[in-house]
């Protein structure tokens, strides 16, 4: 074996990057060529050499000056969107808040409605008063006996006339209601009548039984 | 093979990169990075801070240059991951931007060196002790020449080679971050050693 192999064979060689018939066959070259076994070597040395020398140590962080410098390149500013895993989790959440959040405001409209209808069951309580097992309500501040139309045609009589009398001896409590100031509107004897308290009759005061 | 086979083995048992898992890791560390992840880039520059730096440091021939350099790689870096889309690894890809950025720097800076001979100063200007004077005092001789017959290579030799003894890079990796076919890598990385061998041998 007369020819020697050029210098790409035998770094190629070294990094066994050679088919392999071919690398046997410099191997048996350089088993007998004393030169091209040297030069071989001497490649060998200077690979296992770079592969020696000195190397910087690991870094475990950034410099602070790079730091700085990507900072104002938005570097730490920049987040990773909120996706994930704990996407749907927080989905879920949400949903249950604003379902917890729609059944509060209606149970409290709810609360409010009973509020109101008890308030108003309480003050139309209020406006219905039984003298004599009659029974009266307030209408436009007269208390009104029960049947006895808005606009039907009524006879006024002051609390110190002889039929008022008459009316305190058939309705007990009647009296004491007038000489409180209230007006009352009631039937007697086929009419209707309207009893007018002492104070708009010009100071008279109701005769007592 | 013979008196060979210590030699290769000891080869092989070099650190090698390119493992699946490694790149499919980094992938997703890009992956990450482009979706606004800023702890993806710190852990970026965790895994190859130091071989980046190391390969600055090599074509620079100047440790403290080297740091520098590192930082604006990069920066480099930091700004264009957005657009690494994956069809090489992203180790090859950063080791690309470092290398066309040092060409820029260290192109600017100085003419191509040419190869070493005796009684190179430029090879000599170039080597920096570096902040490490206690290695750099007892470094050997053989160490010394050995940066200094480095620093005296011509760059694409010197890239080359480097990548591929120093940093561990496949003939394939070292072709696509120097945008080189595998053949010219294989020429340069032949060349290169032969040339560090002479000088070496020359020094004797």
């Amino acid at each position: 074996m007369i020819e020697h192999p050029e210098i790409e064979e035998l770094s190629s060689w070294l990094d066994e990057r050679l088919p392999e018939g071919e690398a046997s066959d410099l191997a048996a070259h350089l088993a007998q060529c004393d030169a091209c076994r040297r030069r071989a070597d001497g490649l060998d040395r200077v690979r296992r050499r770079l592969a020696a020398l000195e190397r910087v140590a690991p870094r475990a962080e950034l410099p602070p000056a790079l730091g700085s410098v990507l900072g104002g390149e938005g570097w730490r500013r920049r987040r990773p969107p909120v996706l994930s895993i704990w996407s749907p989790i927080a989905t879920g959440v949400f949903v249950l808040l604003g379902l917890g959040v729609i059944l509060l405001w209606f149970s409290q409209q709810s609360a409010r409605r009973l509020e109101e209808t008890v308030a108003t069951a309480t003050a139309t309580a209020a406006q219905v008063r039984s003298l004599a097992g009659r029974e009266f309500r307030l209408v436009a501040g007269a208390w009104t006996e029960a049947g006895v139309a808005a606009d039907a045609p009524r006879r006024s009589v002051a609390a110190d006339e002889p039929l008022a009398r008459e009316l305190y001896a058939s309705v007990p409590g009647l009296a004491e209601a007038v000489a409180r100031g209230e007006r009352w509107v009631l039937h007697w004897r086929g009419e209707t009548v309207e009893l007018t308290p002492p104070a708009q009759r010009k100071g008279s005061m109701p005769a007592s039984e | 093979m013979g008196d060979w086979q210590p030699l290769l083995e000891a080869s092989a048992e070099r650190p090698r990169w390119g493992r699946r898992a490694v790149l499919d890791d980094d992938r997703e560390l890009a992956e990450r990075h482009r979706r606004g992840d800023a702890r993806a880039f710190e852990e970026l520059y965790r895994r190859y801070a130091a071989a980046v730096i190391n390969l600055a440091w090599r074509l620079s021939g100047s440790r403290v240059e080297a740091e520098d350099l590192g930082q604006e790689i990069f920066l480099r870096v930091f700004r264009h991951l957005a657009r690494f889309r994956g069809e090489a690894a992203l180790r090859t890809w950063i080791f690309r931007v470092a290398i066309n950025h040092c060409r820029s720097r260290l192109g600017r800076r100085r003419a191509p060196t040419e190869p070493l001979g005796e009684g190179d100063e430029g090879g000599r200007q170039a080597i920096d002790p570096g902040p490490s004077p206690e290695r750099q005092a007892l470094a050997s001789d053989e160490e010394r020449q050995l940066e200094r017959a480095l620093a005296g290579l011509p760059p694409v030799f010197r890239e080359a080679v480097v990548l591929r003894d120093v940093e561990g890079l496949a003939y394939e990796e070292i072709a696509t971050a120097l945008e080189v076919p595998v053949g010219t890598v294989r020429s340069r990385i032949a060349r290169g050693r032969e040339q560090l061998r002479r000088a070496i041998e020359a020094k004797r």
